[in-house]
């Protein structure tokens, strides 16, 4: 019984896919992700400035009596930075392109490897994220359809513009009045950190719901108004009625409605990946979170190059992946599209 | 239909959020039993390098492991005080030096600190690039507490300019031996230290480090049992954190105007401490119109310096006057000049406009311009991370475009500052305290006036600088400090510095620290604890907290008797002899598992809330 359910829920899946759509897709992705290498090389090094020279200014700073030009060239030697930039380039992809791609050193942190200090930080950067958006996805679905049941009520009316006026807020900025009212002036939460002096976990969540609570409000605004734009819609489509009519219960219409307002927003948390870690490094800076955020920015204000390219080749993966992911899931989520029927792409049937 | 539904679903949602509220209320406990106090460093949020001969080794947390030989302090200490020192002589001629070091000193581990280390530490520094150099020809164990250090000429200024000024750090002989690259040891493990406050091991992304007092410190177990540092990425989080009352003390530099907003936080006491560095214009003198003299004159008889330091530093003004040769007062007395120097320009721009005319610039109707009609312009860039250099380029735009000069401000990254000032492209005046020199303490160390870089581009000659004043300096280096040449010619050089215009010094950055009143941090009179003017490196970097605040007590007085009496016991000889002595934790303890924990709590939660929703509805059905 339990064989022929798998059976059949693989043969549903086979006839709502082909293999040239994947094909095709993967293929775009794939030059995407080169193209991805290259820029990844080129733009941190078309940032001003020059890390050998910093370091060495900071090094005669440190130490009196040093020869510049001497710790320049050494600097230059040791980092590979008084090599033509070809080499620096030819070198950068072998050791990119490979099965466990390495970025080499970080400049700030030698001896410690650029993915060691982006991984450190990448853990704390999924906690605020994972927590923040299931909190803002989850409630900004149901708040979306529950506006979209009172449309033109009191409520909607007064809430709309409340969430897009909280659109409109930069994240630090909100990060900041919370951290003078809930940190100077109540003294209630944290201003900074991801714990206290010895990490417990109390510490770490009562370290998290300030910046937790600034990501949510910054976000959850989106979630809200695009599914309660798409739940009206669907509010007002034939099979709502015919649900009604068939006598369906409130709960199973309601499922319905939300089943069916919940892809885009779960097309755009997909999409949006990227928005939410450059919009997270705002806030994690204000709070000084040691999350990617606090390690980007270090690293282009120091110009660590492996640091900036290994954070940014994770971006970008992360990004990809997702929207392949976005791409590939839909069928499943909306029976409606299918990549089968069509040679060239998705359909809806 | 009804909402009644989504309400119910919304269940899980409210308990989650409801949980992270609860979270804001529940009383986090600091830390048990040890009194800790809290500190910061601000500019890095990772260290993976703890070795002072390494070049990445982080210098604003090694300097709290290895204490040095010798260290420059501010008056009204002499220029040079020995830290780990007891004491040190010269040969005659300057070419042999005797150092000798404290009886008794210990490392953290109960061993002892003696003069292999020093041997094994000057050698170290007389070999690798990272510290600063000094030419010794030979090192050579005298006995347990002394070494000689002989040179093959004599070497003047030894222990002031060689071992003071640059702060070198002394390593433990048996733990830095073991490592075949000295210059690759990271030291994060098993270290040996010898300051007030030490580290045993450090995992690197631990944020903060926690230090333990060293009981073997040779100025006796520190009052506090903990120092945790914080590291902080952005100066106004540590700024806010110190004003929410999570941190106990916040260290700074800059001019007042920066450290204002730590001046009324309640229970808590802002201290100007010892100059950092002088904000400069710096000159880029190898291009026309710069690279003339007059034209540099005339621009400092423009500049209203008070009006500038009145602006910056608001009540702190006056201790932020900086003379036009950049020593401090004291040490321009000892060359014969008044505090202010061989040199002053008062503001008066008829004598600069004279100036300018000399050079057979015109003001027509207001426009300076060359002889064949040119507009006069000059570019000021200043480093944009810096929260004065704007304020201060724009003030001086707005100077000399009385003058009819056309005065441009552009904000350049700090790393495109740096790398700008030390080439003599693509700049004309650099507003900086980016300089690899603090105020110039004495005449001892005059040479670092040199730090000042814009080199020469086909010769790689530091160009900043008149050769008339390098030859002065090098000819003041050849006699002992104080004594009539070296003064005379000391003297040359500074008179040189200030007439040419180099640079215009604006004011003295100081290096601040607000601390909160609870703790008891030394006392102003006595010069102990954060009034203590010793830098103990160079002081641009005045890191070496830990070293300055070991008389802390516990519990505020304000009474001077307690602070006698807490400067006294802590200079009270170590009891390193005794067995009782606990040994320090092994390793600290990693954040992954907690941060996991706290994953698993939060996915636990959510489970639980989806059960209750589940059973209520269940509940509702049946």
């Amino acid at each position: 019984m339990q064989a022929g359910r798998l059976s059949s829920a693989l043969k549903s899946l086979r006839s709502r896919y082909n293999r040239k759509y994947f094909a095709v897709r993967v293929a775009d992705l794939v030059i995407v992700f080169f193209a991805i290498l290259i820029i990844n090389f080129i733009l941190p090094r078309l940032m001003p400035g020059n890390f050998a020279i910093i370091f060495a200014r900071q090094l005669t700073l440190e130490h009196h009596g040093l020869s510049y030009p001497t710790v320049l060239h050494t600097i230059e030697k040791q980092f590979g930075l008084g090599t033509p930039i070809t080499t620096q380039f030819f070198r950068y992809l072998q050791d990119v392109v490979s099965l466990a791609p390495s970025f080499g050193a970080s400049f700030q942190y030698y001896p410690a490897d650029a993915w060691t200090v982006v991984f450190i930080a990448l853990k704390w950067t999924l906690l605020l994220l994972g927590v923040s958006q299931a909190i803002a996805w989850s409630s900004g679905l149901f708040i979306g359809v529950f506006l979209a049941l009172r449309k033109n009520s009191a409520v909607d009316r007064v809430l709309q513009p409340v969430f897009y006026f909280l659109n409109s807020i930069p994240g630090y900025w909100l990060g900041m009045m919370f951290i003078f009212l809930f940190a100077i002036e109540l003294r209630v939460l944290p201003a900074s950190q991801a714990y206290d002096i010895t990490p417990t976990v109390l510490g770490i969540l009562n370290h998290m719901v300030l910046p937790v609570t600034v990501l949510v409000i910054i976000t959850l605004p989106s979630h809200v108004l695009v599914t309660r734009a798409t739940a009206i819609e669907v509010l007002d489509s034939d099979f709502v009625l015919l649900s009604k009519a068939q006598g369906l219960g409130r709960r199973r219409i309601l499922l319905r409605v939300l089943r069916n307002s919940m892809l885009p927003s779960l097309t755009r948390i997909f999409l949006t990946i990227g928005y939410l870690i450059g919009g997270v490094i705002t806030v994690e800076y204000t709070f000084s979170y040691p999350g990617m955020g606090t390690v980007i920015g270090n690293a282009v204000l120091t110009l660590d190059y492996p640091v900036l390219q290994a954070a940014l080749y994770l971006t970008s993966l992360v990004i990809l992946l997702s929207n392949l992911a976005a791409d590939l899931l839909y069928p499943l989520v909306d029976p409606r599209v299918s990549y089968a029927a069509s040679e060239q792409g998705g359909r809806l049937l | 239909l009804d909402a009644q539904v989504t309400s119910r679903r919304l269940a899980p949602v409210v308990l989650l959020v409801a949980f992270l509220l609860l979270m804001a209320y529940v009383p986090v406990p600091r830390g048990a039993s040890p009194t800790i106090i809290t500190l910061s460093r601000t500019g890095f949020t990772d260290v993976a390098n703890l070795n002072p001969f390494s070049p990445e080794g982080v210098y604003g947390i090694y300097v709290e492991l290895y204490l040095p030989f010798a260290a420059n302090a501010f008056p009204p200490s002499p220029e040079v005080v020995p830290v780990l020192a007891q004491g040190w002589s010269h040969s005659a001629n300057y070419s042999q030096w005797t150092l000798n070091l404290k009886q008794g000193l210990k490392w953290d581990d109960g061993t002892p600190l003696n003069a292999t280390d020093l041997y094994y530490s000057l050698q170290l520094t007389n070999n690798t690039f990272v510290q600063g150099p000094f030419d010794a020809h030979s090192f050579k164990i005298l006995n347990s507490t002394a070494v000689r250090v002989s040179f093959s000429a004599p070497d003047y200024h030894f222990v002031e300019v060689g071992l003071g000024s640059t702060g070198i750090e002394i390593v433990p002989y048996h733990a830095f031996s073991k490592q075949s690259n000295i210059t690759a040891f990271a030291n994060l493990q098993n270290i040996v230290a010898d300051g007030p406050y030490v580290l045993y091991n450090y995992a690197e992304g631990t944020n903060p480090m926690v230090f333990q007092a060293n009981p073997y410190f040779f100025g006796g177990k520190p009052q506090i049992d903990e120092a945790a540092v914080y590291l902080f990425s952005s100066f106004s989080s540590a700024i806010n954190t110190y004003d929410s009352g999570q941190l106990d003390a916040l260290w700074s530099n800059g001019a007042y105007s920066t450290v204002k907003p730590l001046a009324s936080v309640q229970g808590s006491t802002l201290v100007q401490s010892v100059p950092a560095t002088t904000l400069v214009a710096l000159m880029n003198n190898w291009r026309y119109p710069l690279n003339t003299t007059a034209f540099r004159q005339a621009l400092a008889y423009a500049t209203d310096r008070v009006q500038i330091n009145n602006l910056l530093n608001g009540p702190f003004a006056s201790s932020s006057e900086v003379p036009w040769d950049m020593l401090l007062p004291q040490y321009n007395k000892w060359l014969g000049f008044s505090g202010d120097g061989p040199v002053s320009y008062s503001t008066n721009l008829t004598t600069a406009s004279n100036l300018l005319a000399s050079m057979g610039l015109n003001n027509v109707g207001g426009n300076l311009q060359y002889a064949n009609g040119t507009q006069v312009s000059l570019n000021i860039i200043f480093n944009g991370g810096s929260a004065d250099a704007g304020s201060v380029a724009t003030l001086l735009q707005e100077q000399w475009s009385k003058l009819g000069i056309s005065v441009t401000v552009t904000s350049e990254s700090s790393s495109n500052e740096a790398a700008l000032a030390t080439t003599d492209q693509g700049w004309q005046v650099d507003v900086s305290s980016n300089a690899p020199m603090g105020p110039v303490q004495g005449p001892g160390i005059l040479a670092e006036q040199s730090g000042w870089q814009v080199t020469d581009p086909t010769t790689g000659v530091n160009v900043t600088l008149s050769p008339n004043y390098i030859g002065n300096v090098t000819l003041a280096e050849q006699y002992p400090t104080n004594s009539t040449d070296f003064n005379t010619y000391a003297g040359s050089a500074v008179t040189v510095f200030a007439k040419t215009v180099p640079m215009i010094p604006l004011y003295d950055e100081f290096n601040w620290v607000a601390v909160n009143n609870n703790f008891f941090w030394g006392s102003p009179t006595q010069h102990t604890g954060i009034y203590n003017p010793q830098t103990v490196a160079s002081q641009i970097l005045w890191y070496e907290t830990m070293a300055l605040m070991h008389p802390l007590a516990a519990s505020t007085t304000s009474s001077s008797s307690h602070s006698t009496t807490s400067s006294t016991q802590s200079m009270t000889a170590p009891t390193t002899t005794s067995s009782s002595m606990t040994s320090p934790s092994s390793a600290p303890s990693t954040n992954d598992y907690y941060l996991y924990a706290a994953v698993i709590v939060l996915v636990v939660v959510v489970i639980a809330a989806l059960a209750l929703s589940r059973s209520r509805r269940g509940h509702k059905a049946t």
